[in-house]
């Protein structure tokens, strides 16, 4: 695997190395003993699916609060994504810059994104399903979210989202903590 | 999650439970605590993805040998494959049975293999990709197999094996 650290430090595009033969292909997409190799964490807890049906289906973004922060790493298995996270550590250098790339089944490149980040993406296709490794288990409590298009952060989205939750629609601006 | 027994005991077919919307669905496809309640010890040291080009591709059967032996979560995310397993398991109940079901991305099952099981799968239609989980880190110097055709297990594949690795081919006879 090939770990390339964003702009945003502590978060990495993870890109898998294939060994082809005439058979096809078989690559190794996540290894504990390798991530934690490079500081990663990999205590994972859950794995989630998310399929959307349609190109322009925007998810997100959303993070979990501490005390129940999650580290996540995202794959796309089938169609892509433009793939959003949201810096919100307090001491960062980069605190509240995001960082968007595409993952695609094609380019079997993950996403790792470490705790107190926001993360949500849009699909680039129909028939898009990611999955997502998350380090801790789901606490609804402690759920929060950032708006696509809150102006704070003035994130550029490839395409227009045309189908999106109530809930992520509606979600309120963010408040800068003074 | 829904776990079913399968023939092969600790053995477990997985069907994930979907929660759909307008935008589409989301699945639980792995959860530490629950698999545990269930009794299903798994943890994940890797996971793996393998993808066969051509219908007709037979990949194993494979296991690795104690201490080194693997546990595996498959799911099948493009295409199918008829998945088999055979229970390498001396005190097993069903020791040297096996057990083979279509999985597939349109019944998007998957399906547990205990430690001590060999395994292996044929797909079924071209462009066909399965990624499974391990919960032990790969030794190569562990590792056994059992060849497709072997007469002493008789696997019925439903299709026949047009494709295949040489070492596959080549893995001599079981002896029980």
């Amino acid at each position: 695997m090939v770990f390339k650290e964003t702009p945003l430090k502590g978060s990495f595009e993870i890109e898998p190395e294939k060994r082809e033969d005439e058979r096809g292909f078989f690559f190794r997409s996540w290894c504990a003993q390798e991530m934690s190799s490079k500081g990663l964490k990999t205590n994972i807890k859950q794995i989630n699916s998310s399929y959307s049906l349609h190109k322009g289906t925007l998810r997100g973004l959303t993070y979990q609060k501490n005390p129940f922060p999650e580290t996540k790493l995202i794959r796309c298995i089938k169609g892509s994504i433009f793939d959003v996270i949201i810096d919100l550590r307090e001491d960062s250098p980069t605190l509240h810059q995001w960082f968007g790339t595409v993952l695609s089944a094609e380019n079997s490149k993950m996403l790792y994104i470490p705790e107190n980040f926001a993360h949500g993406f849009i699909t680039l296709e129909d028939k898009t399903e990611i999955n997502y490794f998350v380090t801790e288990f789901y606490h609804p409590e402690v759920e929060s979210g950032i708006r696509w298009n809150d102006p704070y952060f003035g994130i550029q989205w490839p395409i227009e989202p045309t189908i999106m939750s109530e809930k992520d629609e509606n979600k309120p601006l963010f408040k800068v903590q003074s | 999650m829904q776990l079913e027994n399968t023939t092969i005991q600790d053995a477990y077919l997985i069907k994930p439970e979907k929660r759909v919307d307008e935008r589409g669905f989301f699945a639980r496809l792995y959860c530490i605590k629950e698999l545990q309640d269930k009794k299903v010890a798994f943890n994940i040291a890797q996971v793996n993805t393998s993808f066969c080009k051509f219908k007709g591709t037979l990949r194993g059967l494979h296991f690795q040998k104690a201490p080194y032996s693997e546990a595996k979560l498959l799911r099948c995310t493009q295409g199918s494959v008829f998945d088999v397993i055979i229970d390498l398991r001396s005190d097993s109940s069903t020791y040297l049975n096996w057990y083979g079901v279509e999985l597939s991305e349109d019944n998007d099952w998957m399906i547990f293999v205990p430690k001590g099981c060999a395994h292996g799968f044929l797909s079924l239609k071209d462009d066909t990709m399965v990624t499974y989980m391990v919960d032990a880190p790969y030794h190569p110097a562990a590792e056994g197999g059992i060849r497709f055709n072997d007469p002493y297990f008789k696997i019925d594949w439903p299709i026949s094996v047009s494709n295949i690795s040489e070492k596959d081919q080549n893995i001599p006879n079981f002896i029980p």
